[in-house]
Protein backbone atom coordinates (compact mmCIF):
# COMPACT_ATOMS: atom_id res chain seq x y z
CA UNK A 1 0.00 0.00 0.00
CA UNK A 2 2.97 2.29 0.65
CA UNK A 3 4.62 1.56 -2.23
CA UNK A 4 1.21 2.24 -4.66
CA UNK A 5 0.10 5.34 -2.94
CA UNK A 6 3.77 7.25 -2.58
CA UNK A 7 3.20 10.88 -2.55
CA UNK A 8 3.27 12.06 -6.03
CA UNK A 9 3.77 16.15 -6.07
CA UNK A 10 0.56 17.42 -7.21
CA UNK A 11 -0.30 21.30 -7.05
CA UNK A 12 -0.91 23.27 -4.57
CA UNK A 13 -4.25 23.33 -2.89
CA UNK A 14 -5.96 26.72 -3.59
CA UNK A 15 -7.32 28.70 -0.82
CA UNK A 16 -10.48 29.80 -1.99
CA UNK A 17 -13.45 28.12 -3.56
CA UNK A 18 -13.16 24.77 -1.02
CA UNK A 19 -16.87 24.27 -0.71
CA UNK A 20 -18.04 21.94 1.78
CA UNK A 21 -20.90 19.69 0.63
CA UNK A 22 -23.63 19.44 2.78
CA UNK A 23 -26.86 17.89 2.01
CA UNK A 24 -29.15 14.93 3.87
CA UNK A 25 -30.31 11.46 2.03
CA UNK A 26 -33.21 12.09 0.82
CA UNK A 27 -32.70 12.07 -3.31
CA UNK A 28 -30.48 8.61 -2.45
CA UNK A 29 -33.98 7.50 -0.64
CA UNK A 30 -35.92 8.54 -3.13
CA UNK A 31 -33.76 6.80 -5.79
CA UNK A 32 -33.57 3.64 -3.82
CA UNK A 33 -37.76 3.59 -3.66
CA UNK A 34 -37.13 3.68 -7.48
CA UNK A 35 -35.27 0.88 -7.41
CA UNK A 36 -36.87 -1.16 -5.15
CA UNK A 37 -39.98 -1.07 -7.24
CA UNK A 38 -37.96 -1.66 -10.31
CA UNK A 39 -36.31 -4.87 -8.75
CA UNK A 40 -39.50 -5.90 -8.04
CA UNK A 41 -41.34 -5.48 -11.12
CA UNK A 42 -38.25 -7.04 -12.88
CA UNK A 43 -38.40 -10.19 -10.38
CA UNK A 44 -42.33 -10.27 -11.14
CA UNK A 45 -41.24 -10.44 -15.15
CA UNK A 46 -38.40 -12.94 -15.03
CA UNK A 47 -40.83 -15.01 -13.76
CA UNK A 48 -42.50 -15.40 -17.04
CA UNK A 49 -39.52 -14.65 -19.71
CA UNK A 50 -37.72 -18.00 -18.36
CA UNK A 51 -40.14 -19.73 -20.52
CA UNK A 52 -40.51 -17.35 -23.45
CA UNK A 53 -38.56 -19.26 -25.47
CA UNK A 54 -40.02 -17.46 -28.89
CA UNK A 55 -37.61 -14.64 -28.30
CA UNK A 56 -34.54 -14.56 -30.18
CA UNK A 57 -31.56 -16.56 -28.43
CA UNK A 58 -33.56 -17.46 -25.96
CA UNK A 59 -30.81 -20.34 -24.84
CA UNK A 60 -27.88 -17.40 -24.13
CA UNK A 61 -30.78 -15.61 -22.52
CA UNK A 62 -31.82 -18.69 -19.95
CA UNK A 63 -28.10 -19.17 -19.21
CA UNK A 64 -28.10 -15.88 -17.81
CA UNK A 65 -31.46 -15.92 -16.42
CA UNK A 66 -31.50 -19.02 -14.96
CA UNK A 67 -27.40 -19.75 -14.42
CA UNK A 68 -27.47 -23.19 -16.38
CA UNK A 69 -23.54 -23.78 -17.06
CA UNK A 70 -24.22 -25.98 -19.56
CA UNK A 71 -24.92 -23.41 -22.02
CA UNK A 72 -21.71 -21.81 -21.29
CA UNK A 73 -19.53 -24.89 -22.55
CA UNK A 74 -21.96 -25.46 -25.42
CA UNK A 75 -19.53 -24.96 -28.47
CA UNK A 76 -20.79 -21.97 -31.34
CA UNK A 77 -22.05 -24.69 -33.73
CA UNK A 78 -24.79 -26.22 -31.07
CA UNK A 79 -25.54 -22.56 -30.38
CA UNK A 80 -26.31 -22.25 -33.85
CA UNK A 81 -28.30 -25.55 -34.39
CA UNK A 82 -30.62 -24.04 -31.48
CA UNK A 83 -30.86 -20.97 -33.11
CA UNK A 84 -32.17 -22.59 -36.34
CA UNK A 85 -34.15 -24.90 -34.40
CA UNK A 86 -38.14 -24.45 -33.46
CA UNK A 87 -38.21 -22.52 -30.50
CA UNK A 88 -40.68 -24.59 -28.28
CA UNK A 89 -38.48 -27.15 -28.07
CA UNK A 90 -37.61 -28.73 -24.50
CA UNK A 91 -34.83 -26.73 -23.21
CA UNK A 92 -33.46 -29.43 -21.27
CA UNK A 93 -32.74 -31.50 -24.16
CA UNK A 94 -29.45 -28.84 -24.28
CA UNK A 95 -26.55 -31.51 -24.49
CA UNK A 96 -23.89 -30.74 -21.92
CA UNK A 97 -21.12 -31.16 -24.32
CA UNK A 98 -17.29 -30.69 -23.30
CA UNK A 99 -15.63 -30.74 -26.30
CA UNK A 100 -11.64 -31.09 -26.35
CA UNK A 101 -10.02 -28.83 -28.47
CA UNK A 102 -12.44 -26.18 -28.51
CA UNK A 103 -11.48 -23.01 -29.55
CA UNK A 104 -15.02 -20.88 -29.57
CA UNK A 105 -15.47 -17.90 -27.29
CA UNK A 106 -16.45 -19.02 -23.72
CA UNK A 107 -19.22 -16.82 -23.62
CA UNK A 108 -22.74 -17.68 -24.51
CA UNK A 109 -23.15 -15.06 -26.90
CA UNK B 1 -5.90 27.68 9.96
CA UNK B 2 -3.11 25.83 10.30
CA UNK B 3 -1.03 28.81 12.54
CA UNK B 4 -4.14 28.26 14.74
CA UNK B 5 -3.88 24.58 14.72
CA UNK B 6 -0.22 24.98 15.74
CA UNK B 7 -0.46 27.18 18.52
CA UNK B 8 -3.47 25.32 20.31
CA UNK B 9 -1.81 21.83 19.55
CA UNK B 10 -0.70 21.72 23.46
CA UNK B 11 -4.21 22.31 24.73
CA UNK B 12 -5.91 19.20 23.65
CA UNK B 13 -3.94 16.26 21.38
CA UNK B 14 -5.62 15.72 17.87
CA UNK B 15 -7.52 12.51 17.33
CA UNK B 16 -5.75 10.49 14.97
CA UNK B 17 -8.09 10.35 11.79
CA UNK B 18 -9.62 7.03 11.27
CA UNK B 19 -8.17 5.07 8.79
CA UNK B 20 -10.88 3.47 7.38
CA UNK B 21 -8.89 2.63 4.21
CA UNK B 22 -6.98 0.08 5.82
CA UNK B 23 -9.40 -2.01 5.99
CA UNK B 24 -10.31 -1.97 2.44
CA UNK B 25 -8.18 -5.17 0.76
CA UNK B 26 -9.56 -7.64 3.94
CA UNK B 27 -13.41 -5.86 2.89
CA UNK B 28 -12.51 -6.26 -0.89
CA UNK B 29 -11.31 -10.34 0.03
CA UNK B 30 -14.72 -10.60 1.84
CA UNK B 31 -16.64 -9.74 -1.10
CA UNK B 32 -14.56 -11.66 -3.03
CA UNK B 33 -15.77 -14.55 -1.47
CA UNK B 34 -19.37 -13.48 -1.71
CA UNK B 35 -19.09 -13.09 -5.48
CA UNK B 36 -17.10 -16.25 -6.14
CA UNK B 37 -19.64 -19.14 -3.88
CA UNK B 38 -21.29 -20.32 -7.17
CA UNK B 39 -25.14 -21.55 -6.21
CA UNK B 40 -26.86 -21.72 -9.02
CA UNK B 41 -30.10 -20.48 -8.22
CA UNK B 42 -28.67 -17.31 -7.46
CA UNK B 43 -27.15 -17.13 -10.45
CA UNK B 44 -29.82 -16.31 -11.76
CA UNK B 45 -30.02 -13.32 -9.99
CA UNK B 46 -27.55 -10.03 -11.23
CA UNK B 47 -25.38 -8.61 -8.93
CA UNK B 48 -24.17 -5.16 -8.48
CA UNK B 49 -20.60 -5.35 -9.58
CA UNK B 50 -18.22 -6.00 -12.28
CA UNK B 51 -18.07 -9.89 -11.91
CA UNK B 52 -18.28 -12.20 -15.40
CA UNK B 53 -20.93 -14.85 -15.01
CA UNK B 54 -18.90 -16.65 -17.61
CA UNK B 55 -16.56 -17.79 -14.65
CA UNK B 56 -16.73 -20.85 -13.24
CA UNK B 57 -17.13 -19.61 -9.56
CA UNK B 58 -19.45 -16.97 -10.25
CA UNK B 59 -22.20 -16.52 -7.86
CA UNK B 60 -24.13 -13.88 -9.66
CA UNK B 61 -25.03 -12.60 -12.97
CA UNK B 62 -23.10 -9.43 -14.13
CA UNK B 63 -25.66 -6.44 -14.18
CA UNK B 64 -23.65 -5.71 -17.61
CA UNK B 65 -23.67 -8.63 -19.60
CA UNK B 66 -27.30 -8.67 -18.40
CA UNK B 67 -28.27 -5.45 -19.68
CA UNK B 68 -26.55 -6.38 -23.25
CA UNK B 69 -28.04 -9.48 -23.53
CA UNK B 70 -31.88 -8.40 -23.01
CA UNK B 71 -31.27 -5.53 -24.62
CA UNK B 72 -30.17 -7.49 -27.51
CA UNK B 73 -33.54 -9.81 -27.23
CA UNK B 74 -35.63 -6.25 -27.32
CA UNK B 75 -36.56 -7.12 -23.45
CA UNK B 76 -35.44 -3.99 -20.55
CA UNK B 77 -33.15 -5.41 -18.34
CA UNK B 78 -35.69 -4.57 -14.91
CA UNK B 79 -33.43 -6.35 -12.72
CA UNK B 80 -30.38 -5.39 -13.61
CA UNK B 81 -31.09 -1.87 -13.96
CA UNK B 82 -33.07 -1.76 -10.48
CA UNK B 83 -30.25 -3.73 -8.64
CA UNK B 84 -27.58 -1.30 -9.59
CA UNK B 85 -29.89 1.40 -8.74
CA UNK B 86 -30.45 0.32 -5.21
CA UNK B 87 -26.58 -0.03 -5.05
CA UNK B 88 -25.95 3.12 -6.69
CA UNK B 89 -28.70 5.06 -4.78
CA UNK B 90 -27.36 3.70 -0.81
CA UNK B 91 -23.74 3.54 -1.84
CA UNK B 92 -22.85 5.33 -5.42
CA UNK B 93 -19.14 4.27 -6.51
CA UNK B 94 -18.15 2.85 -3.17
CA UNK B 95 -19.11 -0.61 -4.67
CA UNK B 96 -16.33 0.02 -6.99
CA UNK B 97 -13.58 0.65 -4.16
CA UNK B 98 -14.87 -1.25 -1.95
CA UNK B 99 -17.02 -4.75 -3.30
CA UNK B 100 -15.71 -4.88 -6.94
CA UNK B 101 -13.62 -8.06 -7.40
CA UNK B 102 -12.50 -6.43 -10.93
CA UNK B 103 -11.57 -3.52 -9.23
CA UNK B 104 -9.49 -5.99 -6.54
CA UNK B 105 -7.42 -7.47 -9.09
CA UNK B 106 -6.36 -4.02 -10.16
CA UNK B 107 -5.48 -3.20 -6.99
CA UNK B 108 -3.61 -6.37 -6.43
CA UNK B 109 -1.60 -6.39 -10.22
CA UNK B 110 -0.90 -2.58 -9.26
CA UNK B 111 1.32 -3.90 -6.27
CA UNK B 112 3.57 -4.92 -8.66
CA UNK B 113 7.03 -3.04 -8.15
CA UNK B 114 6.80 -0.52 -11.55
CA UNK B 115 7.07 3.07 -12.28
CA UNK B 116 3.24 4.21 -12.02
CA UNK B 117 1.69 6.29 -14.24
CA UNK B 118 -1.29 8.78 -14.28
CA UNK B 119 -3.91 8.69 -16.65
CA UNK B 120 -5.90 12.47 -17.35
CA UNK B 121 -9.41 12.88 -15.96
CA UNK B 122 -10.99 13.47 -19.07
CA UNK B 123 -10.04 9.56 -20.54
CA UNK B 124 -13.10 8.94 -17.95
CA UNK B 125 -15.60 9.69 -20.49
CA UNK B 126 -14.41 6.63 -22.24
CA UNK B 127 -17.11 5.11 -19.97
CA UNK B 128 -20.14 6.87 -20.75
CA UNK B 129 -18.66 5.86 -24.13
CA UNK B 130 -18.75 2.58 -23.51
CA UNK B 131 -21.78 2.43 -21.84
CA UNK B 132 -24.42 4.13 -24.26
CA UNK B 133 -22.07 2.33 -27.84
CA UNK B 134 -21.16 -1.24 -26.98
CA UNK B 135 -23.35 -1.80 -23.44
CA UNK B 136 -27.29 -0.03 -24.76
CA UNK B 137 -26.56 0.62 -28.95
CA UNK B 138 -24.44 -2.22 -30.40
CA UNK B 139 -27.00 -4.86 -28.59
CA UNK B 140 -29.67 -2.63 -29.78
CA UNK B 141 -28.75 -2.42 -33.09
CA UNK B 142 -26.67 -5.03 -34.34
CA UNK B 143 -27.09 -7.76 -31.24
CA UNK B 144 -24.44 -9.93 -29.71
CA UNK B 145 -22.67 -10.76 -32.77
CA UNK B 146 -21.28 -7.45 -33.31
CA UNK B 147 -17.38 -7.68 -32.53
CA UNK B 148 -17.56 -4.38 -30.09
CA UNK B 149 -20.28 -6.19 -28.21
CA UNK B 150 -19.86 -5.65 -24.48
CA UNK B 151 -18.81 -9.06 -23.03
CA UNK B 152 -16.85 -9.37 -26.65
CA UNK B 153 -13.92 -6.37 -25.57
CA UNK B 154 -14.89 -6.94 -22.05
CA UNK B 155 -11.55 -7.87 -19.94
CA UNK B 156 -13.58 -9.03 -16.90
CA UNK B 157 -14.56 -11.94 -19.13
CA UNK B 158 -11.29 -12.56 -20.45
CA UNK B 159 -9.73 -12.73 -16.45
CA UNK B 160 -12.77 -13.90 -14.77
CA UNK B 161 -14.82 -15.96 -17.47
CA UNK B 162 -11.75 -16.98 -19.94
CA UNK B 163 -9.02 -17.51 -17.69
CA UNK B 164 -11.55 -19.15 -14.89
CA UNK B 165 -12.92 -21.47 -17.47
CA UNK B 166 -9.30 -22.22 -19.01
CA UNK B 167 -8.04 -23.50 -15.54
CA UNK B 168 -11.87 -25.62 -14.26
CA UNK B 169 -11.27 -27.24 -17.57
CA UNK B 170 -8.05 -28.22 -17.04
CA UNK B 171 -8.56 -29.53 -13.44
CA UNK B 172 -11.28 -31.88 -14.55
CA UNK B 173 -9.76 -32.85 -17.48
CA UNK B 174 -6.18 -32.22 -16.87
CA UNK B 175 -5.72 -30.43 -20.63
CA UNK B 176 -4.94 -27.17 -20.89
CA UNK B 177 -7.52 -26.21 -23.87
CA UNK B 178 -7.38 -22.45 -25.41
CA UNK B 179 -10.91 -21.05 -25.24
CA UNK B 180 -10.10 -17.57 -25.82
CA UNK B 181 -10.02 -15.77 -29.28
CA UNK B 182 -7.32 -13.22 -30.14
CA UNK B 183 -8.89 -10.53 -29.88
CA UNK B 184 -9.74 -11.81 -26.21
CA UNK B 185 -6.02 -12.61 -25.35
CA UNK B 186 -5.16 -9.14 -26.89
CA UNK B 187 -7.16 -7.15 -24.45
CA UNK B 188 -6.25 -9.49 -21.48
CA UNK B 189 -2.63 -8.91 -22.08
CA UNK B 190 -3.55 -4.90 -22.76
CA UNK B 191 -5.39 -5.11 -19.83
CA UNK B 192 -2.79 -6.83 -17.37
CA UNK B 193 0.03 -4.65 -18.79
CA UNK B 194 -2.20 -1.57 -18.09
CA UNK B 195 -3.38 -2.67 -14.91
CA UNK B 196 0.65 -2.99 -13.88
CA UNK B 197 1.72 0.75 -14.91
CA UNK B 198 -1.58 2.61 -13.68
CA UNK B 199 -4.12 2.46 -10.61
CA UNK B 200 -7.30 0.73 -12.03
CA UNK B 201 -7.12 1.38 -15.47
CA UNK B 202 -10.39 -0.58 -16.71
CA UNK B 203 -12.27 1.50 -13.67
CA UNK B 204 -10.69 5.22 -14.80
CA UNK B 205 -11.40 4.87 -18.41
CA UNK B 206 -13.55 1.84 -19.68
CA UNK B 207 -16.03 0.75 -17.31
CA UNK B 208 -19.24 1.51 -17.63
CA UNK B 209 -20.99 -0.01 -14.23
CA UNK B 210 -18.70 2.29 -13.07
CA UNK B 211 -19.91 4.95 -14.58
CA UNK B 212 -23.49 4.49 -14.29
CA UNK B 213 -22.84 3.87 -10.07
CA UNK B 214 -20.76 7.28 -10.32
CA UNK B 215 -23.29 9.28 -11.71
CA UNK B 216 -25.38 9.06 -8.37
CA UNK B 217 -22.43 9.98 -6.44
CA UNK B 218 -23.88 13.22 -6.09
CA UNK B 219 -26.88 11.88 -4.48
CA UNK B 220 -26.20 8.28 -2.88
CA UNK B 221 -26.84 8.39 0.95
CA UNK B 222 -23.49 7.33 1.54
CA UNK B 223 -21.48 10.28 0.68
CA UNK B 224 -17.97 12.26 1.68
CA UNK B 225 -17.75 15.51 3.28
CA UNK B 226 -14.88 18.08 3.02
CA UNK B 227 -14.22 19.84 6.11
CA UNK B 228 -12.48 23.65 5.36
CA UNK B 229 -11.46 24.03 8.64
CA UNK B 230 -9.91 20.48 9.43
CA UNK B 231 -8.03 20.94 6.49
CA UNK B 232 -4.06 21.81 6.96
CA UNK B 233 -3.14 21.60 3.18
CA UNK B 234 -0.82 19.04 3.77
CA UNK B 235 -2.32 17.61 -0.28
CA UNK B 236 -2.48 14.07 1.30
CA UNK B 237 -5.72 13.54 -0.51
CA UNK B 238 -4.88 14.32 -3.89
CA UNK B 239 -1.63 12.49 -4.10
CA UNK B 240 -2.81 9.46 -2.89
CA UNK B 241 -6.36 9.68 -4.91
CA UNK B 242 -5.78 6.92 -7.54
CA UNK B 243 -8.70 7.93 -9.66
CA UNK B 244 -7.10 11.75 -9.40
CA UNK B 245 -10.20 13.65 -8.32
CA UNK B 246 -9.22 17.19 -6.95
CA UNK B 247 -11.68 15.85 -3.73
CA UNK B 248 -11.10 19.06 -1.93
CA UNK B 249 -12.65 21.12 -4.32
CA UNK B 250 -15.76 18.45 -4.81
CA UNK B 251 -15.95 15.31 -3.01
CA UNK B 252 -18.49 13.75 -4.80
CA UNK B 253 -17.65 13.24 -8.49
CA UNK B 254 -18.62 10.50 -10.91
CA UNK B 255 -15.13 9.62 -11.40
CA UNK B 256 -14.20 8.78 -7.27
CA UNK B 257 -14.34 5.26 -6.72
CA UNK B 258 -14.95 6.01 -3.14
CA UNK B 259 -11.97 4.14 -2.02
CA UNK B 260 -11.23 6.48 0.85
CA UNK B 261 -7.64 6.57 0.39
CA UNK B 262 -8.57 10.55 0.44
CA UNK B 263 -9.86 10.23 4.37
CA UNK B 264 -5.93 9.60 5.60
CA UNK B 265 -5.81 13.40 6.84
CA UNK B 266 -9.36 13.59 8.45
CA UNK B 267 -10.87 16.88 6.88
CA UNK B 268 -12.65 14.27 4.02
CA UNK B 269 -14.74 11.76 6.20
CA UNK B 270 -17.79 9.92 5.62
CA UNK B 271 -20.82 12.09 6.03
CA UNK B 272 -21.82 10.42 8.91
CA UNK B 273 -18.61 10.45 11.15
CA UNK B 274 -18.18 14.72 10.20
CA UNK B 275 -19.94 15.76 13.01
CA UNK B 276 -18.18 14.67 15.69
CA UNK B 277 -15.12 15.87 13.64
CA UNK B 278 -16.47 18.76 13.34
CA UNK B 279 -17.15 19.89 16.85
CA UNK B 280 -13.15 18.58 17.57
CA UNK B 281 -12.47 20.99 14.86
CA UNK B 282 -14.39 23.51 16.53
CA UNK B 283 -12.67 22.95 19.50
CA UNK B 284 -9.69 22.87 18.18
CA UNK B 285 -9.85 27.05 16.33
CA UNK B 286 -11.43 27.80 20.03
Amino acid sequence: MARRFRKIPQPPIDRRGRPSESRGPWWGLALLTAAVLITALGAMLARDFRDATGVREWRAIRSITTGDPRAILATDDERAASADEPNDRDEDETPAVDTPGATDDFCPT
Amino acid sequence: MRDMADTNSDQKPRRRPPRYHRFRPLVQAGFLAVWMAPIAALRSFPGCVFHCYACPLASFACPVGVTGQLLAAGMVPLLAVGVVLAAAALFGSLVCGWACPFGFIQDLLAKIPSPKFRLPNWTGYGRYLVLIGAVVLVPLLWGTGHPLFVCRICPAGAVQGGLGQITARAVRTGQIQNLLSVTKWVILGVFLLAAVLTLRPWCKVLCPLGGFLGLFNPVSVFHLRFDRRACTECNTCRSRCPMGVKVEKKTNVSNCIRCMECTSCGAILPAADLPARRGEAAERGR
